[in-house]
This record gives C-alpha cells, structure tokens and sequence, in this order.
C-alpha cells in the first residue's frame, strides 16, 4: 500500500493530484482516467468499430486497452507485456476479488494459463517470467450487439 | 535412448525406492550403474540425472504434475534439507521451495530461516514470481542445491516460500496482480524447481526496470519495495549453476503408458546433453526456439502461432479447435471430446536452428475416464486456450506434459554449448 502510494504521488506530482479512484470492468471512462493515473500510463484513445479503444501504455513498455461501449461502459480490457499488469487496477476490486478466487479454488492445468468463464465474467490469461504475459477479460452482457470478444485485440 | 521398454518389475522397485531418491536412476540410462545420492551427506557418485516421478504427489488431487527431490544446504555444510515432490517444471527458471516443507525435511531446526538471505540495494531481497495461475511470494536466500548426484558449485539463490522473516506479509504490489500461491495445496507440489531454457528467472528486464515488481527489497517483514535484481541476484538455474559438463541444458525422458494413464510413472532427468555417455543428443529433432522467449511456432488446423512451446509444468496440452466440445461442471476446462480426438501439428523452429517436428497428440474425454480412475499420469487431456482462435492475444499452442511420455525432451540452455549442436536455446524432441 506504501509503495503504491509513493509510486503514485511520484509520477502524478504536479500534473493530476492521486486519484484512489479504481476503474473497473463495467465502470466508465473516469475510470479508464484514475487507470491511466494510478499505471502511470500514457493514453491514447482510437476507434474499434462500435467501440472506443482506450491504449494505456505502462512506464516499463506494456500495454493495457480498455473498452468502452457507445454509453460509456468498460465492457473489455486486454494486455500484453513483460509482466502481469495490476489486475486489481484494471478489473477493478470486485471483478479482481472473483479471478483471485477463481484462480485459488481451481486445479490450475499450468503456471502459464489460466481462465475463467462465467456467465457475466470471462478472463483468459497467459504467460510467465521471462516471456510475456497477455490475455483479455470481458463481461460478455456488456459486449454491445454485433461485437465479438474476437475485436477485443 | 528409448525408455518405452520399462519391465513391471523396474517400475514397482522403482515405486517402492521413490522417496530414498535410489536405484531409480540407470533404467534407460545406457550403462550408469550407481543409485543417485540425495541423502544430506555429499554424494560419493557423480550421477548425473535423477528419478522424476508423475503420480499422486503432495496432495493426491492434481494430475500429471512431475516431480523430483532436491537436497539444498547451508553452503559448505551439512545442515540441510531434502524437500521430495518439487515439480519439475521446463516453462521457468529457478527452485521455489515452501518454507515449511524446507523445514519439516531438514536434519536441523529452523532450517529455512538458517539460509543466509541475499542482500540488494535497499534491503534484503525477496521475490514475486509472476505466473499465469497466481503469484508467488517469498523471500530469496542462498542455498547450495542437490539433484540426483550433482551440487551446484557454491551457494545460489533460491526462493523461500512463505518465509516468516523477510517479507513475511506479501507487498499489494504483488497481490495486486492475483492469487498468492504459498502452500502445497496451491502449488499441488512442495515447491517448483525450474529448469528451462533461461540462466535466471527474469534476466535483463529485471536488471534494467523494476517496473514490473517481480524483485523486491525488504527493510522489514512488511516493508517491500520493487527493487532492481542484477542477473546476479536473480534466482538461477540450478541445472546451469552445476560443473561442467553437466550445465549445458537436461534431457527429461519418460516411458510410455496407455491411454487409461497410470497410477504413478517413473522416469529420468539427465543434466548435461551431448556430454557424458548417458545424455547423447543421438538422431533426437533439435529445433530452435526464441532467445527472448523460449517459444516456437505451431502450425495445426491450418495456422501458425509463434508463441508456442513445449512445457513440462502444463498439465494438458492447451489448443485451440472449436470443433471439440468443452467440458463442464467439475471438468470445466477441459476439451471433452465425444470419441478421442487425434491431431496432426507441426513444431517449427526460428533461426539459428530451424527444424521441422511433426507430431500427432490424443485428447479423451475426462468424465468418462483417465481424471475419474486412480490414474495420475495421463498422456491425453487438452484443454482450450481461449473461446476464439482468431484473437492475437495468446493463442500458441502449449504443448503439455502429456507429450513428454514416450518421448524424450531436452532443454538446452541459453549462451551454453553443446558438442554437435552449438549455443542455446534450443529444444530437441526425440523418441
């Protein structure tokens, strides 16, 4: 908690103040926004067919995309990098709690996969130390008509 | 070298001898004679491989998960520990031990915490290992490492898990980024020795950046900050931290069994490849994989994926073929295939080494045997990657464990020769 709060103030310093706000899957774009804060990312924002794709680039190289449906919900976001990303930041704390859960009570068939597929929650999750780490989580019910978990890049 | 010609007799004497870690070695291993030592005496006999098993483990609930028993001491002691039931794993770098289990194993008390820790800049140096299934925390100290007959030339660092002085509460850093993974249950193994293809856990990115909080410097027991590791204080090989000749990758080689799996399967881990008598590369198909990645391309179905690899520490053989129905209920994650499904893939490898590897795999359907009968060894269970092959977010094939039955996988390592082939890495699959 003290180095996240260090972290934060460090690179927010002058520019934003810290948010504590915590996005989420199913939050909104001020949260995509205490995201991009609280990562310390660079944002850019590009369309996706029926939806906004929101590029959070990390300070040590990866990427994170958020979603953002036409009324202004995160229904996806995915990754890639050299590391695993804040999935408590990302997913926000309750979508988090539920993978965490998941990832305990599971058999887990390898240390370089992992995925949850329910009804309202889908995370697909891939990687390890010294390769990369990459993978998507969505909630389909947000996914608007038309659109696929395939256009979540 | 073949390993498929096993006689039942071997194989029950070799069940009976697991734990003493003797007289399971030799089987396949062309003329070594004597038992591997891995008592917490120094070995009088350079064997150069041990017996890695697939069975009921720690905690009679995982399946195909390999293992093997690692001796570590205080350097230049015999105050040590012999921690059976590590899983043995091709997909990491590094021996992560439970703190417990180095303790309930040791010949001295306080075993675990006796281990010197590795100091970095800004305090003692503790670890969150990032994997796809959940983190895993815990202190780094050094420790001399002992598998079969070879000891690592000096003290190494290795990662104790659930260490109660360094770093003993896990940073939000780390449990931001998933399940924290710290007892047998949740490992399904007392531990992970990781033996692929890389010198250290994390290499040059965790040597340049601390961004991605897998190193840590601890100032109390719950006082951790992302640190830079310098390759010199990551966690090491322990097959590349051995003498020459035997450091230059392994050779991991297990018998056949059939289609209903096994109860428990026996084999062999060789350090050394193309060095010694016994780890001859021989007509074996050596294929190069990335030096950055371990990875290589799969082509099945019709596409190609870069990001694939051959993984002892993945249970299943992960693909993607949407024709196959998925299980669900207690077997949700798993392919359950109507009749067994039978696959036709190709490995190819990037430059220097190329090669072409065509190979064949089964997958059966779990409910109605294999994972429902007394078997822990199986060598036919797949399981999907995603819901969707068309996505560029992961979709290599992951081939698993099941593969290596029958099959004879080496692992060399990165910048290390070996005679007739060159520097690693590089895979070679032979039968």
């Amino acid at each position: 908690m003290v180095t996240g709060l260090i972290r934060c103030l460090a690179v927010t310093a002058g520019m934003l103040g810290c948010s504590s706000a915590f996005a989420m899957l199913g939050g909104t774009l001020d949260s995509i926004e205490a995201d991009q804060v609280r990562l310390g990312a660079e944002h850019t924002v590009a369309a996706a067919g029926a939806l906004t794709m929101h590029t959070l680039t990390l300070p040590g190289g990866g990427v994170v995309h958020e979603y953002l449906t036409t009324t202004g919900v995160v229904a996806g976001v995915t990754w890639s990098g050299a590391g695993a990303p804040n999935f408590r930041q990302i997913f926000g704390d309750a979508y988090f709690s539920r993978y965490s859960a998941a990832q305990a009570q599971k058999k887990s068939l390898s240390h370089r996969q992992f995925a949850l597929h329910d009804a309202d929650l889908v995370v697909e999750s891939r990687g390890g130390m010294h390769s990369l780490f990459s993978g998507r989580a969505y909630l389909p019910a947000a996914l608007p008509q038309g659109v696929t978990p395939d256009q979540l890049q | 070298m073949r390993f498929a010609a096993r006689n039942a007799l071997f194989f029950v004497s070799c069940l009976a001898s697991l734990f003493a870690l003797a007289s399971c070695g030799g089987g396949g291993g062309g003329g070594s004679s004597a038992p591997a030592a891995a008592s917490t005496t120094v070995a009088t006999t350079k064997a150069n491989y041990a017996t890695v098993t697939v069975g009921p483990g720690v905690t009679q609930q995982f399946g195909n998960i390999m293992t093997v028993s690692v001796t570590v001491c205080i350097p230049g002691t015999e105050s040590c520990s012999t921690v059976p039931n590590v899983q043995v794993d091709t997909g990491s770098t590094g021996l992560r031990l439970l703190a417990s289990a180095l303790d309930q194993y040791a010949n001295v008390a306080g075993f675990s915490e006796s281990l010197a820790p590795v100091s970095t800049a800004g305090g003692a140096e503790a670890e969150c290992a990032q994997f796809a299934d959940g983190v895993v925390w815990g202190a780094v100290r050094t420790a001399a490492i002992t598998i079969g007959g070879l000891t690592t030339t000096g003290g190494e660092p290795i990662q104790v898990i659930g260490d109660t002085t360094v770093g003993a509460t896990p940073p939000t850093a780390c449990t931001n980024l998933g399940t924290t993974e710290d007892t047998a249950a949740d490992l399904g193994a007392n531990g992970i020795i990781g033996v692929g293809y890389f010198l250290q856990d994390c290499g040059p990115t965790c040597a340049a950046t601390a961004q991605y909080d897998y190193y840590f410097a601890c100032t109390s027991s719950t006082s951790c900050s992302p640190s830079l590791a310098p390759l010199n204080l990551q966690l090491v090989n322990p097959v590349a931290a051995f003498a020459a000749p035997y450091n230059n990758g392994n050779i991991i080689a297990l018998p056949a069994i059939t289609a209903a799996g096994a109860p428990s399967v026996a084999g062999e881990i060789f350090f050394g490849i193309n060095s010694a008598t016994d780890n001859a590369i021989g007509s074996a198909t050596i294929l190069g994989v990335d030096p950055n990645y371990g990875t290589f391309t799969v082509t099945f179905n019709g596409s190609s994926t870069s990001d694939s690899f051959i993984d002892s520490g993945s249970s299943v053989y992960f693909f993607n073929d949407t024709s196959i129905p998925q299980c669900s209920g207690t077997y949700a994650g798993y392919y359950c295939p109507t009749t067994t499904f039978t696959g036709s893939a190709t490995i190819t490898g990037p430059a220097p080494y190329g090669g072409a590897y065509p190979f064949t795999f089964s997958v059966v359907n779990p409910t109605t045997g294999t994972l429902s009968n007394s078997a822990f060894a199986f060598n036919d269970l797949g399981a999907p990657i995603s819901s969707n092959a068309s996505s560029t977010v992961g979709t290599g094939f992951d081939i698993g464990l099941p593969y290596f039955f029958g099959h004879t996988v080496y692992t060399g390592f990165e910048d290390r020769i070996v005679d007739d082939v060159g520097a690693g890495p590089f895979a070679a699959i032979g039968n």
